[in-house]
């Protein structure tokens, strides 16, 4: 029986999944660093914060509708994810450029994560191909 | 026409010589310069040449004769571009066809940079100073034209910048306004970086510094302008209704009445006015240079009515000059500047309910001598109508504030005692102070200095200063009221004398030294309220204890310990001490429950602790809260949602 499910899709959503929940934590402690550390002007520290919990909010339906859609070989729950993940992208790239202060560890987080959204996209649009075919 | 000129001096013999100025063009490959002839006269293009000539030296000047402005639009004769003009010139003095000396002139000039157009209407937008600092470049002080050394001034061109460059404003006020912080990554000036420091430097842009620093959006509050006017009691158009006790007393003038008396520092003011109703006796010290005449004795009293009452002034002469004047060091025999001055005056108002009825003023006056230290004496007194003798104002037996203490010697044949504390005057010294009755209810504290002899001996030292301070207190017995009288054993309580430790210690020999010197003398006077008459809180006296605290003395050694004589301190200190003579009130339940909510006397603020919730700590931003407060909100979500079985089926789907 031919599977058309990715395997790399699934083992990257994973180790996502793990990096994710670090990556949150990281950053959430920076900005708490960052807030004691160095003034922001007034209601900076607030979008910056938001976009973060936005982030993680985005993050759970994402990576559920991942394994869903390559598991079930469904396109539709891999497309929706697909359309969250490029929000994920605006947000991640908007911590990684117009953050108040963006600090050298900001950086490497938010381009590993980048690269795994990249990878990740190329790998859902080829499964997509897969199952529409 | 006025342009540059340069001057310079030609030495030696000038009859005979020729100068003449030409303008030497560059060889355009070599860009050396063409050799000058004699030949020439003393105008070359715009350039002028005047020569002063003189005995051994001839002034040479070269000015330019052209105008140096920038060239507007409609103008000629100008400058093109702001290097105006290059030129070399050379000065040439011959003699015949012999050339004796060359000055060389290289000029580079460039075009009056000052601005002279329309000034715009537009005003200048302020970015936001979170955000950017106010004022990038400061030294741009000039609108539209360049600042010399001032290198952020984009009105300069490359050009000119270039003539300056090398002396610009360093600093802030050169335009460094956002210099680099240490946390930045590509700082490289610190000398200490922390461990972590590769991974928590900031690697944002320098637009977002920590030194642009909080700016507070606090509220507004208009400020109250202090009023220092003194609010009178009456105002033009409001009639006068008498006097209220403590009022002070107005003039016909509108103005306050003024008498010298002593301020809560300790000095006289010289215009104080008088308050209705309350008498005072004041000593005032004075010398010549420093004398003030008082209010003239013209003046008229506004009684209270609408109406005005004269004052009816007494003159008399001093008898006794002796007790007004201390005498100051130095004396002069003949020939000191002496005048005419008041020595003492006595205001006596005559009332009547809240008018005044009469003003008797008694004027003492005297002549006072310069180097002479006159203590002036003011006294005004309040009579009543019905008796014109002094007595009291209220039948108020119990003792007043202000008045004298009650003190009587009931064991001696004559009962009159007297409890006083010092008086110093002059030099402070303890042969001319003279004493004063302690006052009710006046904690005082005063004293004089003893001159002491190197070679005296403790136990007289200490006889001496015991008998001193024995002098002070002449009674034996203080009465409880203001009434007591001598006959009613009842009325009076006994001093508790506390004596000084008498110590036989001997100093060993040692001169110059003495322990246990019984300087300052105590006297603890404890009264209580017994009651109120009329309203009027009677206080009465319960106990006097008398004590002595003792000092060493030390003889001080003046400059090159020439001086045989020190100082000795001694004080005489009264002090009041209210005993609650029924148990205070019980306290309130509000003020009970209110207690444990006031912030400012529990360790444990309610209000405060309920932050963000409500506003009362003010020690961290509020946003900062929140945000803490909200993430902590979503970790117990998320841990909620978690623990939730439903949760962890989805998970494992």
């Amino acid at each position: 029986s031919s599977q058309l499910s990715s395997l790399p899709l699934h083992i990257l959503l994973h180790v996502n999944g793990v990096y994710y929940v670090f990556y949150f934590s990281a950053t959430l402690a920076m900005i708490i660093y960052k807030s004691q550390v160095f003034s922001y002007p007034d209601d900076f520290l607030a979008p910056d914060l938001a976009v973060l919990f936005l982030t993680a909010i985005l993050e759970v339906p994402r990576l559920y509708l991942g394994f869903k859609g390559n598991l079930t070989e469904a396109e539709a729950p891999l497309g929706l994810s697909l359309g969250l993940t490029v929000g994920s992208v605006l947000l991640c790239v908007y911590l990684l450029l117009w953050q108040t202060y963006v600090l050298w560890a900001d950086v490497l987080l938010n381009a590993v994560l980048l690269s795994a959204y990249g990878l990740e996209s190329g790998l859902k649009v080829m499964a997509i191909a897969a199952f529409v075919s | 026409m006025s342009g540059p000129r340069v001057n310079s001096f030609f030495l030696g013999n000038s009859s005979g010589v020729n100068f003449s100025i030409i303008l030497s063009p560059r060889d355009a490959e070599t860009g050396k310069l063409q050799l000058a002839n004699c030949s020439g006269s003393k105008r070359a293009g715009d350039w002028n040449l005047d020569v002063i000539p003189g005995v051994n030296t001839s002034k040479v000047t070269v000015s330019l004769s052209r105008t140096l402005e920038l060239c507007l639009p409609n103008a000629t004769e100008c400058c093109p571009s702001p290097l105006c003009m290059v030129e070399t010139l050379q000065v040439l003095a011959c003699r015949g066809s012999v050339m004796l000396a060359q000055l060389l002139i290289q000029a580079e000039i460039f075009a009056n940079s000052s601005f002279a157009g329309n000034v715009s209407e537009n005003a200048t937008i302020i970015p936001n100073q979170a955000f950017k600092p106010l004022g990038s470049c400061p030294c741009n002080l000039t609108a539209g034209a360049c600042d010399v050394r001032c290198c952020c001034d984009l009105e300069c061109t490359p050009d000119l910048q270039q003539l300056f460059s090398g002396s610009c404003f360093p600093g802030v006020f050169g335009g460094d306004v956002n210099p680099p912080y240490d946390q930045l990554c590509s700082s490289q000036s610190m000398e200490y970086t922390p461990e972590w420091f590769p991974f928590l430097c900031v690697q944002s842009s320098l637009d977002n510094t920590p030194f642009l620093g909080y700016f507070y959006h606090g509220s507004i509050s208009t400020p109250k302008v202090p009023s220092f006017k003194i609010p009178l009691q009456t105002s033009p158009g409001k009639p006068f209704t008498g006097y209220r006790e403590g009022d002070p007393i107005i003039t016909e003038e509108d103005e306050y009445f003024t008498v010298p008396q002593q301020s809560m520092a300790g000095q006289c003011v010289g215009n104080a006015p008088v308050a209705y109703l309350h008498n005072f006796d004041v000593k005032c010290l004075t010398s010549l240079e420093s004398y003030k005449e008082g209010l003239p004795h013209d003046v008229r009293i506004n009684t209270g009515t609408a109406d005005f009452v004269q004052q009816n002034v007494l003159y008399r002469a001093i008898t006794d000059r002796g007790k007004f004047i201390t005498e100051s060091e130095s004396l002069l025999a003949a020939e000191v500047l002496c005048q005419n001055v008041t020595f003492a005056e006595h205001y006596k108002f005559i009332w009547k309910d809240k008018n005044i009825e009469q003003v008797n003023v008694t004027v003492f006056h005297g002549s006072l001598c310069d180097g002479e230290i006159l203590t002036q004496r003011f006294t005004v007194e309040f009579l009543s109508l019905n008796s014109t003798h002094g007595e009291e104002l209220f039948e108020n037996p119990g003792y007043q504030v202000g008045k004298p203490v009650k003190a009587a010697n009931l064991n001696a044949s004559d009962p009159l005692g007297s409890l006083n504390i010092w008086q110093p005057a002059g030099r402070g010294l303890c042969a001319s102070a003279t004493d004063r009755p302690v006052l009710f209810g006046v904690d005082s504290y005063s004293g004089c200095i003893l001159e002491v002899d190197i070679n005296e001996d403790c136990s007289f030292l200490r006889g001496n200063v015991t008998e001193k301070l024995n002098a002070l207190v002449q009674a034996t017995h203080i009465g409880k009221k203001d009434n007591s009288s001598y006959s009613d054993l009842n009325d009076w309580v006994e001093i508790i004398r506390l004596d000084p430790f008498s110590s036989n210690v001997s100093t060993g020999g040692f001169k110059g030294i003495c322990p246990d010197i019984p300087a300052n003398l105590n006297i603890r006077i404890i009264f209580a309220k017994v009651g109120a008459v009329q309203g009027i809180p009677q206080q009465e006296i319960l106990a006097v204890q008398i004590s002595y605290s003792t000092v060493l003395w030390q003889f001080q050694c003046g400059l090159g310990c020439r001086n045989t004589l020190s100082f000795l301190p001694i004080t005489a200190s009264v002090q009041f001490i209210e005993v609650p003579a029924q148990p205070p009130l019980p306290v309130t339940r509000y003020q009970k429950i209110y207690a444990e909510f006031d912030c400012n006397q529990n360790e444990v603020c309610w209000p405060q602790l309920l932050y963000p919730l409500t506003r009362f700590y003010t020690g961290e931003p509020y946003s900062q809260c929140l945000a803490k407060g909200l993430f902590l909100a979503f970790l117990v979500l998320l841990a909620a949602i978690m623990s939730n079985p439903w949760f962890s089926k989805l998970w494992n789907r």
